[in-house]
């Protein structure tokens, strides 16, 4: 597909700029490392020009999640990083602090658990900081991981307009080098990990924008579980 | 006139100046750090203001001082060349008792410069590749662990490049990418679309190697590029092998590049432009005079070849101002060009070349903006450019209207943009380099320097300028190799040089490498507030 933009910025980088490219390495190594140059540049230019474009493949950064019925939840495996060092902070003084990340929305409608536990609020989003911060109590660290249930509080309803939406977003299968313990998402029938985010459009992977953030006495962050 | 030592003057002005200002301007609790920052920005200053009175002597005696009578470069003649060569390469080294340069060493054969190159190449691969996805510097700085991270999850401010991560603001370059090879048609590309090289070129490896593969690929080109250029640099100034090798390993080495090489933005590129410029303009003759030519060249501005040397400035300006479509570097070439240029021992100053080489290195940025808006569609958003455009007003303002703050406003974070790029003992062997070199070539490491630090005076506000001052790198990597075979000249024995020149490429690859093993101080110390 020869598009406009293809064709005008392909001449002038072709006119002005590659040959530049050819010129150095001529100026430098002689007219071997400068022909070579050219014939390189020339064949990738070529190849740019008359084959089939090669899509852009980008995974979405942040996608957003929101219930659209009381029985629904998510779910969100919060795993430790190799080499854990959880006892140590916290034998040192230090805290456990459960975030998460809201788009939009009070929160007030919402009832997380970690290990099936509610967890006390320690500070809510603002305009400029998405996360909301819940305490975790130490004893809850013991397993090695941490799951997270995230619903709809019972009896606030499910409101057509301002329930808290949260936020996801991709992050790597650990097949693939990720750290992420997983997610999913309960759509009242069953959970489902095809799709994190039943609201948005397009099924969503990755993982939900809830992670354990372990911090030392100075309140200085040295680990995260997510 | 080359007998004025303006890097002296200027050390003197430097330290008065920065005393004098505490006594009469009122700060409540002046830190070591704002009497170094303010020393900084007066001995800058100092250095450029004495240079260009330099100019101005030499234009005001113009027979007495200019020794040859063809024009521009033409001026820096095979008589004057040789005196003008001796001072650049030998200079004051050779007034000292052990001297560096006192016979310059045979050159290397092809097969010993192609290990070298090799072994540069090697450390480059390493270094890219054990430095990307998390364990890019530039991207898991904004992870929360870490001082500008809090606000972002636990994968930084992260942009998902095919399954990678990569730092968020690498999607302007890819989108960009994307439009030039025709995957896309959104030209939603952002604020950097006058840094389209960087993505054409992208796009053109992309095709082979992916986008992701296609950036790292290309990032690590131009670093090697970049050591190259400076290893060849430094041959030329110190006109020894070891040392020149070692200026080059300290790039391969190099924080800001070991920080940067897995970022798909045009930072890695713009670094490399620099020392290649540099390179340039002593490969065509335009600062180090007919001594230098390459074989096969005309020496420039020889009777009836004055168009040669026209050619050869418009051929310097015209990549330039290629250099401009990857980064501002062509704006800190032209400074230190200017700089270097106009006070050429024994040469009258090339004012048509530079000229000529400037206009060329700003016309080829704003053509592309031309283009790029009639022919792509471009928006061009001013980012970058609109914030040094209103930066130096806005400092312009400052020295018109309170001009005893301006060494405050602009010196601030000058020694942290320093310090950052270049740990101890990098820096202070530089500078022990700039003490000991001769005249000339003290003037160029001051120059490349000054006017590489400047990008981060004049960005002075923004919270990170460490990646702005690092265009410095080019002189403190040449100086310091000379600061090590200085001082391991001191000792009787022999082979300290070669000791001393490993020892310092070892330090510089574990502290840029140190991220590794769980020590971030050194790649914080780039790229944090």
């Amino acid at each position: 597909m020869i598009t406009p933009e293809r064709a005008a910025s392909g001449f002038y980088f072709s006119v002005l700029v590659l040959p530049a490219l050819v010129w150095i390495a001529g100026v430098f190594w002689g007219r071997r490392a400068a022909v070579g140059t050219g014939l390189v540049l020339a064949v990738l230019s070529l190849a740019n020009a008359l084959s089939p474009p090669r899509p852009l493949l980008t995974q979405p950064v942040q996608w957003a999640v929101g219930f659209t019925a009381a029985d629904q939840a998510l779910r969100a495996t919060l795993a430790p990083p190799p080499r854990s060092h959880v006892a140590e902070i916290l034998a040192g003084g230090g805290s456990a602090t459960l975030f998460v990340c809201r788009g939009r929305g009070t929160t007030d409608d919402l009832e997380i658990l970690a290990g099936g536990d509610g967890l006390g609020v320690i500070a809510r989003p603002t305009a400029s900081f998405c996360w909301l911060q819940l305490q975790v109590p130490p004893e809850r660290l013991a397993g090695g991981s941490l799951e997270v249930t995230i619903r709809p509080r019972p009896g606030t309803g499910i409101r057509e307009s301002g329930p808290t939406v949260l936020v996801g977003g991709y992050t790597r299968p650990i097949g693939d080098g990720g750290r992420s313990g997983g997610a999913a998402f309960f759509d009242g029938a069953s959970w489902r990990t095809d799709d994190l985010s039943p609201s948005e459009a397009g099924p969503q992977a990755g993982r939900y924008f809830v992670e354990l953030r372990l911090a030392d006495a100075a309140g200085r962050v040295q680990e995260i579980w997510y | 006139m080359a007998g004025f030592d303006s890097g002296a003057t200027a050390l003197a002005v430097a330290i008065g100046g920065a005393l004098w200002l505490h006594q009469v301007v009122i700060v409540p609790t002046p830190s070591v750090g704002m009497y170094l920052d303010r020393a900084v920005f007066h001995f800058a200053a100092a250095f450029v203001i004495i240079e260009i009175i330099e100019v101005g002597r030499a234009v005001a005696r113009p027979l007495l001082s200019w020794r040859v009578t063809h024009g521009d470069a033409s001026a820096c003649g095979t008589g004057g060349a040789a005196a003008a060569v001796e001072r650049l390469a030998g200079g004051g080294m050779r007034a000292q008792p052990k001297a560096l340069a006192q016979r310059p060493t045979p050159g290397l054969r092809r097969a010993q410069r192609m290990a070298g190159a090799a072994l540069l190449a090697i450390l480059v691969t390493a270094q890219t590749a054990s430095h990307l996805d998390e364990r890019n510097a530039y991207l898991y700085m904004t992870t929360p662990r870490f001082p500008v991270g809090p606000g972002s999850g636990a994968d930084g401010y992260v942009f998902w490049l095919e399954g990678h991560p990569t730092y968020m603001e690498s999607w302007q370059f890819a989108r960009q990418a994307a439009l030039y090879g025709g995957a896309s048609t959104d030209l939603g590309t952002g604020d950097t679309d006058a840094r389209a090289g960087y993505a054409y070129v992208w796009t053109l490896l992309a095709r082979p190697l992916g986008y992701f593969g296609g950036a790292v690929v290309l990032n690590a080109l131009c670093w090697m590029g970049a050591a190259l250029a400076t290893w060849y640099l430094a041959r030329r100034l110190l006109e020894r092998e070891l040392p020149a090798f070692g200026a080059a390993l300290g790039v391969a080495c190099g924080q800001g590049f070991v920080v940067m090489a897995g970022t798909p933005m045009s930072y890695v590129a713009g670094f490399a432009w620099a020392p290649i410029l540099l390179a340039l303009t002593h490969r065509l003759g335009l600062l180090a005079p007919a001594g230098h030519q390459p074989a096969g060249h005309q020496p420039a501005g020889q009777q009836g070849a004055s168009w040669r040397a026209r050619a050869r400035w418009a051929a310097w300006g015209w990549t330039c101002g290629v250099a401009g479509l990857f980064y501002f570097t062509h704006v800190v070439a032209l400074a230190t060009l200017w700089l270097l240029g106009l006070r050429q021992p024994h040469c009258r100053p090339p004012l048509t070349g530079l000229l000529l080489a400037s206009a060329l290195a700003l016309a080829v940025p704003a053509s592309w903006e031309v283009a790029g808006r009639a022919g792509v569609g471009l928006a061009f958003a001013s980012t970058t450019a609109s914030d040094l455009s209103s930066n130096v007003k806005g400092l312009l303002q400052t020295a018109m209207a309170r001009p005893l703050r301006l060494p405050d406003e602009a010196g601030q974070g000058s020694v942290r943009a320093l310090a950052g790029g270049f740990p101890f003992p990098t820096l202070p062997l530089a500078v022990v380099g700039i003490v000991v070199a001769g005249h000339e070539r003290r003037r160029w490491y001051l120059a490349v320097l000054l006017c590489g630090l400047a990008p981060a005076m004049v960005l002075h506000h923004l919270p990170v300028t460490q990646r702005y001052g690092y265009l410095a790198f080019p002189a403190v990597y040449i100086a310091a190799v000379e600061g090590v075979t200085w001082i391991a000249r001191l000792s009787p024995r022999a082979g300290w040089t070669v000791a001393g020149v490993i020892l310092l490429a070892g330090i510089q690859l574990l502290q840029a490498n140190a991220d590794l093993f769980g020590v971030y101080g050194y790649a914080l110390a780039f790229g944090g507030p």
